[in-house]
């Protein structure tokens, strides 16, 4: 089956790639010809032509991802380093017309498994060029090599198919229904590869047209079945809405909430919840730079406390200053605060941190590099271990499970475009911490070093 | 504890040696002070409640870790499972001592299950709760991006689909920890792609588009000066040549905060040139200026109420701003911010401008 996918789509690139110079095809070449570019004639500008485009693109990679934890006696540290080779192609329909699609395929050769990965989109525009429907598709398949060093092998596959329509588009707003539909599939099930189906529905009000005042409310409702395991099947209601408000000068906010309401077949294995999300980020001028300050809230309530499930607060935030030449590079230093309130479980934390980075984005060369570092301080970070067949605590009633730490942060992340048709993508994060109790200190962190050719 | 018995007799060496050695392994017990209290008898019991005591722990721990999908958690609990059974061997075998010191690190492991999967609990439900947000997020900058031929946004947006798609088979992996910061740097990359497009291009895009506005100004300039002999004029069409000289030398140089200053100077002395402002600004030349506003600015609005886009719309109520404020310094006799408003006017007006046609 990997065999035949991965053959599949490295032969419709390959003869896509072979097609590529007597594209466009006849059928859209009329359109081109109607094509007037305003900026023709002009030098330094390249007319961008409006035709049917396949781009094909090769990448070859490495990923790492490490995991130290504390076993019994010792540490052990987890590392899974893949190598993986990909060709994808990508296609889109002309600009000028009324039915629009994109298709993008992908297939992939890694050290660990074999990828497949299928994209496609359709759009239906009106003639004041206002998007009334829209279909997308997605699908995945990952075939586990028998070597692997995962844990959990078992190939599998994803899809999903999402509709939207759009019944009414005035100046300003337009109304979406969404319909979704999504299944992954196991080949060996297991307890923790669970089979799953997911339909969902929602409707939402939007802003529409170039606006610089974006905003959006709406409802949404999904039933997720597990056919294995239907006790833990559950619907879900939420709400949501959203802001984004940015001007000239930079300047902005960006306002998101959303509350759900998960409802769970079989309360006994897993109780109900509340869940309400908030983020915050703004950006406000000050001197020669901006104020930044993000804020993050999450709260989950259960109908029922148990000790993996527990009611929490968890708040985060961060406070700064960044300054510099867009052109050149970006500074920033900041504050970073977080906070969980779990009432008297272990967990209830207290975190500051201290952040700066830089970053630039030239034509050739951009990246940037965020370092933070803090600590963490637990309230208690111990549990109390009750006799359920007694009212009597045991002997050694409290167990202590989370000492303070100190943490560093860091994040690197470069693009080097080589030429016109190479590049090279660097993205690294490692975050380890110094605990208290030097045997609980954990760290974790992955890497990935990317070449990509675009012919 | 039990101390197996032994036979001895005071006519033997043989059995001499014995009560030397087991002596000799009594005083190493109290000298080392290794738990002495397990080399009496009445501790074996103690040994024994330790561990029933652990069995107990490893069911209560195994109910808290089976119910997240963490995988670090259970294989830690595994180790903690094996580790107990071999404290129960090394107690049959009568090795109390390593029995003790096994079960305690099986109480450690078990500890240690517990608390990744009550932590990683939490980063499960995270996950669950801002794949979808993102999912979202993705889909409609990604459809921005495009309309914007952006290619920087649109490469932000490939890497963060790619570190989401990772961190989702992490999750898949039951490492809910690192999936999530994987998804939030997945999500750093998306804000940083929505950054870039609200902000309307990188700055290297900026920079080559003023220096090509600057060259466009200057085309514009040497038309109109088409056999002049004007000094001023001359003069100031030199010095913007020599300005986009520099913009251009300090771009080559790495240095485009610079090269961007450089730029909007050639454009600026261009542009007064083909607007006849060859010398200090005057009355006249302000006015002039305002009455070309005025004449340019009813074509422009007219495209803005054909495109009905609300970004255009607000610049260009900006440059009205502009434009009657110009007019209230030019009557009282402040000429130069008159001239500074009427420029921003008409900068702005061709910000507009250039959004909707």
């Amino acid at each position: 089956m990997r065999f035949v996918l991965t053959i599949v789509l490295l032969a419709l690139l390959l003869g896509v790639l072979t097609e590529k110079s007597m594209l466009p095809v006849s059928a859209f070449a009329e359109v081109s010809k109607n094509i007037e570019d305003p900026l023709a004639g002009f030098k330094g500008f390249t007319p961008r032509r409006d035709v049917v485009k396949w781009s094909p693109v090769f990448t070859s990679g490495f990923d790492a991802l490490l995991h130290s934890y504390p076993l019994a006696t010792s540490d052990t540290t987890e590392t899974i380093a893949e190598y993986k080779l990909s060709a994808g192609i990508e296609g889109r329909s002309s600009r000028k017309t009324r039915h629009r699609w994109r298709l993008r395929a992908e297939a992939s050769v890694g050290s660990e498994l074999y990828r497949q990965h299928l994209e496609g989109q359709y759009k239906y525009l009106d003639s004041s060029h206002t998007t009334r429907f829209r279909v997308d598709g997605r699908f995945y398949g990952r075939q586990y090599r028998e070597t692997t060093d995962y844990s959990l092998s078992s190939n599998n596959i994803e899809g999903r198919l999402d509709l939207r329509a759009y019944p009414w588009a005035g100046v300003k707003k337009k109304i979406e229904i969404r319909g979704w539909g999504n299944t992954t599939d196991y080949k060996n099930p297991s307890t923790l590869e669970v089979d799953t189906r997911e339909l969902g529905a929602g409707a939402f009000l939007r802003s529409h047209g170039q606006t610089e005042n974006m905003w959006s409310v709406g409802y949404r409702f999904s039933a997720r079945a597990y056919p294995d395991t239907t006790g833990i099947n559950r619907n879900v209601h939420r709400i949501e809405g959203d802001l984004d408000y940015h001007n000239d000068d930079g300047q902005g906010v960006r306002l998101f909430h959303k509350s759900g309401r998960r409802l769970i077949s079989d309360e006994t294995l897993r109780p109900s919840a509340w869940a309400h999300w908030s983020e915050i980020n703004s950006l406000v001028t000050a001197g020669d730079g901006f104020v930044f300050w993000d804020l993050q809230s999450e709260i989950w309530t259960y109908d029922e406390e148990t000790d993996v499930y527990f009611d929490s607060w968890r708040i985060n935030s961060t406070m700064g200053y960044k300054w510099g030449d867009i052109l050149s590079a970006n500074w920033r230093l900041g504050l970073a605060g977080e906070r969980l309130d779990a009432g008297d479980s272990p967990e209830t934390y207290t975190q500051f941190g201290f952040q700066s980075g830089v970053e630039s984005f030239g034509s050739k060369i951009s990246g940037s590099v965020l370092v933070e570092v803090g600590r963490r301080i637990y309230s208690q970070g111990a549990v109390e271990i009750v006799d359920e067949t007694s009212d009597d605590f045991y002997e050694d009633e409290f167990i202590s499970f989370y000492s303070d730490f100190n943490y560093w942060k860091i994040w690197i992340m470069a693009n080097w475009t080589i030429s016109k048709n190479f590049s090279l993508d660097l993205m690294a994060n490692y975050e380890p911490e110094s605990h208290t109790e030097s045997s609980d200190d954990t760290s974790i962190g992955f890497g990935s070093l990317r070449l990509i050719w675009r012919p | 504890m039990i101390i197996p018995t032994q036979e001895r007799s005071q006519k033997t060496i043989k059995a001499s040696s014995l009560m030397m050695a087991w002596g000799l392994v009594f005083v190493l017990f109290g000298l080392l002070n290794i738990q002495p209290a397990l080399a009496q008898g009445s501790q074996s019991e103690k040994l024994q409640e330790y561990i029933d005591r652990n069995a107990e722990l490893l069911e209560w721990s195994h109910d808290i870790v089976r119910e997240t999908e963490n995988m670090p958690a259970r294989k830690v609990l595994e180790e903690a499972l094996n580790l107990h059974r071999r404290s129960i061997r090394l107690m049959e075998d009568g090795r109390f001592l390593m029995s003790y010191n096994t079960a305690k690190h099986c109480r450690t492991a078990m500890r240690n299950a517990v608390r990744m999967a009550r932590e990683s609990m939490g980063f499960e439900e995270r996950v669950r709760l801002r794949s979808e947000r993102f999912r979202d997020q993705h889909a409609h900058l990604l459809e921005k991006a495009r309309e914007a031929h952006n290619e920087q946004a649109l490469s932000f947006l490939q890497r963060s689909e790619n570190m989401a798609v990772r961190a989702y088979e992490q999750y898949q992996q039951g490492d809910a920890r690192l999936a999530f910061k994987m998804l939030e740097q997945a999500e750093e990359l998306l804000h940083r792609a929505g950054r870039m497009l609200s902000s309307g291009g990188n700055g290297f895009e900026r920079l080559e588009r003023t220096i090509e506005m600057a060259r466009l100004a200057q085309d514009r300039a040497r038309e109109k000066l088409q056999n002049s002999t004007d000094s001023a004029a001359l003069k100031l069409m030199t010095e913007s040549d020599e300005a986009l000289d520099r913009a251009l030398d300090f771009k080559d140089q790495g240095q485009p905060e610079r090269a961007l200053q450089m730029a909007g100077l050639a454009h600026r002395l261009a542009n007064r040139v083909a607007d006849g402002n060859f010398s200090g600004p005057s009355d006249e030349a302000v006015l002039r200026q305002i009455e070309r506003w005025d004449d340019r600015s009813d074509g422009v609005l007219e495209f803005i109420r054909e495109a009905r886009n609300e970004t255009a719309n607000r610049l260009f109520e900006r440059a009205r701003e502009q434009r009657k404020s110009a007019s209230e310094s030019l009557d009282q006799d402040e000429v130069e911010t008159a001239l500074r408003r009427i420029r921003a006017a008409h900068d702005l007006l061709t910000r507009a401008e250039d959004m909707v046609k």
